[in-house]
């Protein structure tokens, strides 16, 4: 939750305040269920949806599509308010039971008042492809190498996408559900997906 | 792997290969250093070489049994590890405001301990890659104190998991504030051999002063965070803005520093040591007050019964049974559990489909980005400033490569 | 053994396996300490004169006590295997006074830590580079068997790439579990035969 002693407007105890912070301005209520810096935007993109999921750390959440993502990240990156200053996590999840099973989260921070916001993509097909955002976060490079080495998603305007973690020669993509532990057996030990307690 | 058929590009640049087994490079970190005579033109790493598979492991082992796979991944502050998984599964299970106060105590000194651990190993290896052998010594032999508390709490130096959700894995023993408090007495004069040694050395400073500098807005655009963002001015710490585990309620300061070099990381993470011993005494203070009360949440759905109880009650043993077989089960959902590590932001990330194993689970290095960062912070310089700026980021392969 | 020829395993009513290491331990093998050294048996070269078996001696007791190993470090293991050449573990007094960054210049590797699949043919790449002779230490339960991770990233144990002459289990073993190790090296080194037949090479356990 982001409850920090920055959002009630005192500086943070314990750091020296940087000449020329601005101070803070006062903003319009909250509609009831959204902080403030998430209603801006949904405001801004309409078809931003929220996801109806137990997002139980409390960052706000808005599902975007993928054509949508460069525009929402450049805004997010220039003209929100707050603006957002890095890009804290790019991670992908497979759910192969959906119809875009590869969901490709973003979290980004914005450091006026500390407050977050959570970004969710999904892409499926073939060939699942997502915009890359590396030249509007430069962050995003490694992990969006990462998530094509894992989950086999390609980002159009990546410089680089080649694998990462795994060897370059190697094939299959390791997070997938459909792709085994690659247990090998082991006597007197049951594998992990046999037996009463794996369910 | 990348082989290179050539050494020698078209612009008369020399590619050299450094690592992935390197005595410098702090594990298997392969970099691949575009040279013009002594300078580098580019810089390139290539990592993977410690991939393990711990997230796809983790999705095939139950909640509890998946504590021990997170000491993994950072491995020199295993605790902090601990701590951010069993933070996120607590979100999902919703207990987070429930913790007792005495688990969080012990949660918090553990994680300051830790982070001395790492910033120790961090000191010893960095000033020995520059050419110090003897704080290398030093700071192993405080290293071995604190290993001996590890050890007399949870049994293991290094790989503890001592954290579990809900709580603890057991008090901690008799005499454990004692030796803590003996231990965080004596360390900031230890502290203070250190700064004798490579503070004013001018060997040192000539090695580290305005090597691997890296302006605020690279550090926020490649996502670094940490020291590294601290050292460009960024005032980040992840225990002042999120605070967890009660870190609110004590009194420290956060330092930083606007020179952004390898001089300016070290002197932070000397003064974050400083500062983790204030910590601990105000800690341990705590920790003597809340003497006798419960380390373990009161909720039967995630935590074992005692052991007295199970062997007299058949239902504590079938309750004990349930949860040993299958484990805690949480609603479905997702949960970002974010701490201060002593490299940065590290989180966990826990997707929950409902059963009794991790959808996914996704640790946010900090080392993975910190790394990213490091080509603008090398550029023009020299090779010996590579050895400096590697061992100022504080990386560990084993949570940049899982 | 005499020079007749005669091999004492093929000798009716013998036990072939006399004097060959095995990896169980069984209450009949000498002290698990000091590895008998592998019996001649079969062809041989020749005697090994007195002269010969001195040398043998003096060369074992000095490779033992001055062997040098490789910075290989590869996860949580070589945090435990700095400490053990640190202050309170110090492995300089057992002869291993540096650890050396070149293979070129190192007699002992010990694989402190998990192999990735990226990372075997670098590990087998540095084993051949290291200059005869020389011996594995597998340090951990991951670079044994893989430990905790049964699974698609890791080799399942270092010996399926490099042989290996002892093992040491934990995760991470202490400190005084890899000396231990060391020192069983130490003895098999002692044991080894340096003139004449060629050894086989038979893995020791670490016991602690």
């Amino acid at each position: 939750m982001a409850t920090s002693p920055a959002q009630s407007g005192q500086s943070t105890p314990g750091t020296q305040t940087v000449p020329g912070q601005t101070p803070q301005v006062d903003a319009p209520p909250p509609q009831p269920g959204h902080p403030a810096h998430f209603q801006t935007l949904l405001d801004r993109f309409p078809d931003a949806t929220v996801p109806k999921w137990n997002f139980a750390d409390g960052i706000p959440t808005a599902a975007v599509k993928p054509d949508q993502l460069r525009e929402v990240a450049l805004w997010l990156r220039d003209d929100a308010s707050p603006r957002y200053d890095f890009l804290a996590e790019l991670c992908g999840t497979h759910w192969p039971e959906r119809d875009a099973p590869f969901e490709i989260t973003y979290i980004f921070h914005s450091l006026e008042r500390h407050e977050r916001v959570r970004l969710k993509c999904s892409t499926g097909g073939e060939t699942p492809t997502l915009p890359s955002l590396t030249d509007v976060w430069p962050a995003s490079n490694w992990p969006e190498r990462e998530v094509y080495d894992m989950f086999g998603v390609s980002f159009d305007g990546h410089p680089d996408l080649r694998r990462i973690l795994m060897p370059n020669d190697w094939e299959g993509h390791p997070l997938r559900k459909d792709f085994p532990l690659g247990e090998e057996p082991v006597e007197f030990y049951r594998p992990t997906d046999a037996g009463p307690a794996s369910t | 792997m990348v082989m290179l058929s050539e050494t020698r590009t078209e612009q008369g640049t020399m590619i050299l290969n450094m690592g992935p087994q390197h005595p410098s490079t702090h594990g298997v970190l392969r970099l691949l250093l575009e040279l013009d005579g002594e300078t580098v033109v580019n810089c390139m790493p290539d990592v993977g070489f410690l991939h393990t598979g711990i997230e796809k492991t983790m999705e095939a082992r139950n909640y509890h049994q998946a504590i021990v796979l997170t000491d993994r991944t950072d491995y020199l502050s295993p605790l902090s590890n601990n701590l951010s998984y069993v933070l996120a599964v607590e979100k999902l299970f919703g207990i987070e405001k429930e913790m007792p106060a005495r688990a969080n105590v012990v949660r918090v000194i553990m994680c300051e301990l830790s982070r001395i651990g790492s910033h120790l190993v961090w000191l010893g290896t960095h000033a020995l890659d520059l050419g110090a052998t003897t704080p290398f010594m030093y700071c192993w032999r405080e290293r071995e104190q604190i290993m001996a508390i590890m050890e007399n709490s949870s049994g293991v130096r290094m790989m503890t998991s001592y954290f579990r959700i809900g709580g603890l894995c057991a008090d901690v023993p008799d005499g454990f504030a004692g030796q803590v408090e003996t231990f965080a007495r004596n360390f900031p004069k230890r502290v203070d051999e250190y700064e004798t040694l490579l503070s004013k050395n001018p060997i040192f400073m000539d090695r580290t002063r305005g090597v691997g500098k890296m302006s605020r807005e690279d550090a926020l655009r490649y996502g670094a965070t940490g020291p590294v963002l601290r050292s460009a001015g960024v005032q980040f710490d992840i225990r002042k803005v999120y605070p967890y585990s009660g870190y609110d309620e004590y009194e420290f300061d956060v330092p930083f520093s606007n020179d952004c070099d390898v001089y300016s990381r070290y002197m932070i993470r000397i003064r974050e040591m400083r500062e983790s011993v204030r910590i601990i005494l105000q800690g341990v203070e705590k920790l003597r007050d809340l003497d006798g009360t419960p380390v373990k949440v009161n909720n039967p759905r995630i935590i074992f019964p005692s052991r007295e109880k199970m062997h007299r009650s058949m239902e504590s043993l079938i309750h004990h049974f349930k949860l040993v077989s299958e484990g805690p089960v949480p609603p479905a959902g997702e949960a970002y559990a974010v701490i201060e590590s002593p490299r940065g932001e590290q989180a966990t990330y826990v997707f929950s489909d409902g059963s009794n194993k991790p959808h996914r689970v996704r640790f946010r290095a900090p080392s993975f980005f910190n790394l990213q960062a490091m080509p603008p912070m090398i550029n023009d310089g020299l090779v010996a400033d590579v050895v400096a700026c590697i061992g100022s980021i504080d990386i560990i392969l084993g949570e940049i490569d899982r | 053994m005499g020079l007749t020829g005669t091999d004492p395993r093929k000798a009716p009513g013998a036990n072939p396996d006399a004097g060959r290491m095995t990896l169980a331990a069984s209450p009949e093998q000498p002290d698990s300490l000091r590895p008998v050294p592998v019996r001649d048996g079969g062809q041989f070269s020749g005697d090994s004169g007195v002269v010969v078996t001195s040398l043998n001696r003096a060369v074992g007791w000095a490779r033992a006590n001055s062997i040098w190993p490789m910075l290989f470090g590869l996860a949580c293991c070589a945090i435990e295997m700095m400490a053990m050449s640190a202050v309170k573990f110090d492995l300089a007094r057992f002869g291993a006074e540096v650890f050396r960054a070149s293979p070129r210049q190192s007699d002992l590797m010990i694989v402190a830590g998990r192999l990735s699949k990226k990372m075997a043919p670098v590990l087998r790449q540095l084993y051949d580079q290291m200059p005869e002779p020389k011996w594995v230490l597998s340090m951990g339960a991951c670079a044994s068997c893989s430990g905790v991770y049964n699974n698609y990233a890791l080799v399942q144990g270092v010996d399926r790439i490099v042989p290996v002459d002892v093992y040491v289990p934990g995760c991470p073993p202490r400190p005084e579990s890899v000396i231990d190790g060391i020192i069983k090296l130490q003895a098999k080194i002692e044991g080894e035969r340096q003139f004449g037949k060629t050894n086989e090479r038979t893995a020791v356990f670490s016991g602690v």
